[in-house]
């Protein structure tokens, strides 16, 4: 019974935590439309940052909490605002999700440039206090989350039931165009909301470094948490959310205290805040098919059968020059180059002809890559059974993600990615106890892997493109554009994008495959989550629309740990300059290619 | 007082308003009529700003307003009443006008059927209800200009008739009005002039009953 | 030859009722949907369509209740509409767009440049959806709904949008429909368009059936008068 009310009580705190957090989530989204991705990760600096004025440099606790929370967070919040998302205002939730994981990942990078890896603790608030309940003792650190916790829910009450500034947001949320007919000015608003955001993002941050450690991912993933519960209140209803946040934190707190401590139910723990945002997506009632004006996107032009065939001829001929000239080393990479463009090939289908942003696609690379693994054969059959295996598993996200599409089909694949590390592949089931596993190869020689890795390339790009002159094509781009019409018309939507899940996800397996044989070796440490979004960003800067955006991003893709490990000050940049480039590039997503392209239909005009 | 000149607008490359010049001087009601897809609610976002002209020139009160925004021009005294039901169905009725910044017992004294239902929340009430609620914003803001896109849209002969009695009154007090409807004669008994519009532009000659009924009778 | 019937159908947002208790019957020819803004038109196609869920009601084709089948069961059925607001696919050509509807029903491609030339707009074939004029634009989303060879055709406002000429040869166009057996509904506000191409007309208001009848009979009629003119 003591033990209970002591897990109660500490289930409480660390919702009262993610309550925070996910309030101001819901605030930002609800008035500016834009889903922060980096939510978490602006959390994440910020504690970094409370870390360095409080621990580093001995401000009192007090003075930096203030400092981060009042003045730099909020701060940092107009920045975003102004620079990257209000450019994209009306922009397609695709747009504005490539640019939030933009800021997350330039974020990460930043961190990492100012505050190199090492152990950071850091001081709970007032830790010579605390109280007895019974048996169970509630830290002094566990009371100031609560009255944070309760203080931020009267607060955003007040603020928006009480002042005409409220009033406005509000208004804003039901109606924005109607907002601005009675003079209410909606970028002051976004503003405002994205200030506040922030400071909860901190807020929450840093009373929950003692919880989860001052570590840049975990923080940074408090985004899946933090949307799970604003899920519950639609992203819309803040006392739902705070509802949501609370219930979360319970739920993991219990799980703590009465779920057996083996290996796997640790990871099943860890596993919960995607697992519930499954079961709440479940439950959510299914999205209407949205009617209303003509929408299109311009991507490059699709190249002929013919031209398709010319350039692949080309492509192979320079892939065998290369293989016969460059030596082994140079040869390894180029072919890994083309293993990630084959990667991106899957996201051209999905991304850049299905409109689907999806945030875990490196994922159903890990699950080609274990499947090839632990059939210890690289053969042409095992990879092709990698590749059905990864299909699967996207066929079961597409179901399980049907009923709902845009923002939440992309937040959903990021759960997705997010359950499978958990439970999959950082786990003993993928990679066993050492974490790492065998593979032999397919070819031996180096060069003969760049074969390999291009014949595979230009197959499979051919094979996109047919699709895109084809009849799945055709309704893949269709149901993007209007999915009322394409329901009118006798198609059923539902099927064609389980399909292009599927398919997509296929590509990125036997992808994986060929990833496992070309490095011998593979680990879980390849397949971590937060591969993912580069992955993501390197697509849409490179071009996500074409198989020659696929080619670019790959070898920028291979390139990237060669940079970094060239030149280690260079690394973080790097990634900094990424999220940079990926935030204003959003708004084109058939990236630098595309530009390659116009140069060349203005010289021949 | 609102003054447009060749003005072209449209939905990305999708030209809706091909050349329209239409005035009206300060201090009177014109009644805009015509059948739907003429273009008519295309020049209501025009004029709040809600749509660029790709061409032409827009001026209130002698301002060249082209590109001036929504939020700006309500503050500079248009107030711009949409088709549909403009309010924030999920605000309560208090809630939506203190929005308007204005005093709401003007508005309950006029329809006293909002202040029974000022707690409840707006999108709950019925079309009519909504619509007075919309209209209340004409009513409180002491607006310079004041266009109204399809009032009586939708609503009961007799609700029409209650909104229209304060139309009638607005434009006694003098507050210039652009009234855009499909009814033709509810708005036309409040104007001082009646101009028709089809297919984008202005219609030569301004004959409902061909209009609404065909040439062909 | 196919028979529509849509019966007691009502549909309620929150306590307002855009649908209301609407009864009709649809028979091959052209039937006309009329009357002001607001009346229901758009939402009744909906929900012919199943787009949406009526709050009571059913929707009948053939004597069999459809009523919970989705739109695109209904489409194989031979239910086509176009859309008010349009729905063309704009990032696809107007070709491509006539192909996915045939591929849909396994009809072969190539009729899609008959179909095109049929509803006149061959010229625009090649050129993206999201770049032609809004009159090409209801053409071809009427081109789209023939491309699934329906029964039952639902035309919402075709002619906004075409000119004088244009609207000519789209009457020719109903005309032709209708004397290949298929049963179109027609809303529209071009008055010429309904009051000469329709063999009957349905006259809705405040989301009610307010008369049934020939042209003539519905251009008679006072109640349709009033709710026009005031």
């Amino acid at each position: 019974m003591t033990a209970l009310l002591a897990y109660t009580v500490f289930g409480l705190v660390t919702g009262g935590a993610y309550a925070v957090v996910a309030g101001g989530l819901v605030l930002t989204y609800s008035t500016s439309k834009v889903f922060n991705v980096g939510h978490g990760a602006i959390g994440m600096v910020m504690a970094f940052l409370y870390w360095e004025l409080a621990e580093n440099r001995g401000l009192p606790q007090w003075l930096a909490l203030l400092l981060v929370v009042g003045v730099c967070a909020p701060l940092f919040g107009l920045v975003v605002e102004r620079f990257i998302m209000r450019r994209l205002a009306g922009a397609p939730v695709g747009i504005t999700l490539v640019a939030g994981v933009g800021v997350l990942v330039g974020l990460i990078g930043v961190a990492q440039v100012i505050w190199p890896p090492m152990a950071r603790p850091v001081r709970p608030f007032l830790d010579q206090l605390g109280i007895h309940i019974g048996q169970s003792f509630v830290s002094g650190h566990d009371l100031v989350t609560l009255v944070c916790a309760v203080l931020v829910a009267g607060g955003l009450y007040v603020l928006l039931n009480r002042t005409r500034t409220g009033l406005a947001m509000r208004a804003c949320v039901d109606a924005p165009e109607l907002a601005s007919l009675y003079g209410t000015r909606p970028t002051r608003l976004s503003a405002l909301s994205w200030a506040i955001g922030s400071a909860l993002a901190a807020l929450g941050g840093i009373l929950l470094t003692p919880v989860v450690q001052l570590d840049y991912v975990t923080m940074t993933l408090l985004v899946i948490t933090a949307y799970t519960a604003a899920l519950v209140g639609r992203l819309r209803s803040l006392p739902w959310t705070f509802a949501g946040a609370l219930g979360l934190g319970l739920v993991q707190s219990y799980a703590v205290a009465y779920l057996p401590s083996s290996p796997f139910w640790i990871s099943f723990r860890a596993a919960i805040p995607a697992l519930s945002l499954f079961i709440v997506l479940l439950v959510m009632p299914q999205s209407p098919l949205r009617i209303g004006g003509v929408r299109g996107t311009r991507g490059v032009a699709t190249p002929s059968a013919a031209t398709t065939w010319v350039a692949a001829g080309l492509f192979g001929a320079t892939a065998v020059v290369l293989a016969l000239l460059v030596d082994p080393v140079v040869a390894g990479q180029l072919a890994l180059a083309l293993v990630f463009g084959i990667v991106l090939l899957s996201m051209v289908l999905l991304t850049g002809y299905g409109g689907v942003v999806s945030l875990g696609q490196f994922t159903f690379v890990g699950v080609g890559a274990v499947t090839v693994a632990r059939l210890g054969s690289a053969s042409p059959v095992a990879l092709l059974i990698g590749a059905g295996v990864a299909a699967a598993v996207g066929a079961l996200i597409a179901l399980t993600a049907l009923r709902v599409s845009g923002l939440y089909l992309a937040l959903a694949t990021l759960g997705f990615a997010q359950l499978m590390d958990k439970l999959v592949l950082q786990s003993p089931i993928a990679f066993g106890v050492r974490g790492s596993l065998q593979v032999p190869k397919l070819i031996e020689s180096a060069s003969g892997q760049l074969l390999l890795a291009a014949g595979v390339f230009v197959l499979v790009g051919a094979g996109v493109l047919a699709i895109r002159r084809g009849r799945l094509g055709r309704r893949m781009i269709a149901v993007k554009d209007s999915s009322a019409a394409c329901a009118t018309l006798g198609l059923n939507v539902r099927w064609i994008r389980v399909w292009v899940f599927s398919l997509s996800a296929a590509i990125a397996g036997l992808a994986g495959g060929l990833f496992a044989q070309l490095r011998e070796t593979v680990a879980a440490s390849d397949f971590q989550l937060f591969n993912n979004l580069p992955l993501l960003l390197f697509a849409v800067i490179a071009g996500v629309t074409s198989v020659s955006g696929a080619l670019l991003g790959g070898v920028l893709l291979m390139l990237l740990p060669v940079l970094q490990s060239g030149f280690p000050a260079f690394a973080g940049v790097a990634v900094v300059l990424l999220g940079v480039a990926a935030a204003g590039l959003a708004r084109d997503p058939n990236g630098l290619v595309s530009w390659g392209f116009r140069a060349w239909s203005w010289r021949r005009a | 007082m609102i003054d447009l000149m060749d003005v072209h607008a449209g939905y990305g490359r999708i030209e809706v308003l091909r050349g329209v010049s239409l005035n009206v001087p300060r201090g009177t009601v014109t009644a805009l009529l015509g059948p739907n897809g003429a273009g008519k609610s295309t020049l209501v976002k025009v004029l709040s700003g809600q749509i660029r002209a790709t061409s032409g020139h827009v001026h209130l009160g002698g301002v060249h307003v082209n590109d001036a925004a929504p939020d700006e021009l309500a503050r500079a005294g248009l107030c711009t009443i949409p088709e549909g039901r403009a309010i924030f169905p999920n605000l309560t009725v208090a809630e939506n006008l203190r929005l308007m910044r204005g005093d709401a017992e003007v508005v309950y004294a006029r329809f006293p059927k909002l202040k029974a239902r000022q707690k409840q929340l707006a999108g709950s009430m019925s079309g009519g209800e909504q619509q007075m609620l919309a209209f209340s914003r004409a009513l409180i803001t002491d607006p310079a200009v004041l266009v109204i896109d399809e009032l009586s849209m939708g609503l009961a002969p007799v609700i029409v008739a209650e909104l229209y009695e304060v139309v009638a009154e607005l434009a006694r007090s003098g507050v210039t009005m652009l009234i855009v409807e499909q009814f033709a004669e509810t708005a036309s008994a409040v104007a001082d002039q009646v101009v028709v519009m089809t297919h984008g532009e202005i219609a030569a000659d301004g004959d409902l009953a061909t209009v609404y009924f065909g040439g062909t009778s | 030859m196919s028979t529509l019937r849509v019966e007691g159908v009502t549909v309620r947002f929150g306590e307002v009722t855009a649908v209301n208790d609407v009864t009709l019957t649809v028979k091959p020819g052209v039937t006309g949907l009329i009357g002001p803004n607001g009346a229901g038109k758009t939402t009744l196609f909906d929900v012919i369509s199943g787009l949406r869920r009526p709050s009571a009601g059913q929707v009948l084709l053939d004597e069999e209740d459809i009523t919970s089948k989705g739109p695109h069961q209904r489409s194989r059925m031979g239910v086509a509409r176009t859309f008010q607001r349009l729905e063309v696919f704009g990032s696809l050509t107007v070709w491509e767009n006539v192909v996915v509807a045939l591929e849909s029903r396994r009809r072969p491609a190539k009729l899609a440049r008959e179909l095109l030339d049929r509803v006149g707009i061959a010229e625009f074939a090649d050129n993206q959806a999201d770049t032609v004029p809004t009159g090409a634009a209801r053409l071809l989303e009427l081109a789209r709904a023939l491309a699934t060879d329906p029964v039952v055709l639902l035309l919402d406002e075709p002619s906004s949008g075409l000119d004088r000429a244009e609207t000519d040869a789209f009457g020719e166009l109903l005309r032709q429909l209708s004397a290949e057996g298929r049963s179109v509904v027609l809303v529209e506000h071009d008055m010429d368009l309904v009051m000469g191409y329709c063999d009957q007309v349905h006259v809705l208001n405040l989301g009610r059936l307010l008369v049934s009848g020939t042209p003539d009979v519905v251009r008679a009629d006072e109640g349709v008068r009033e709710a026009y003119l005031g």
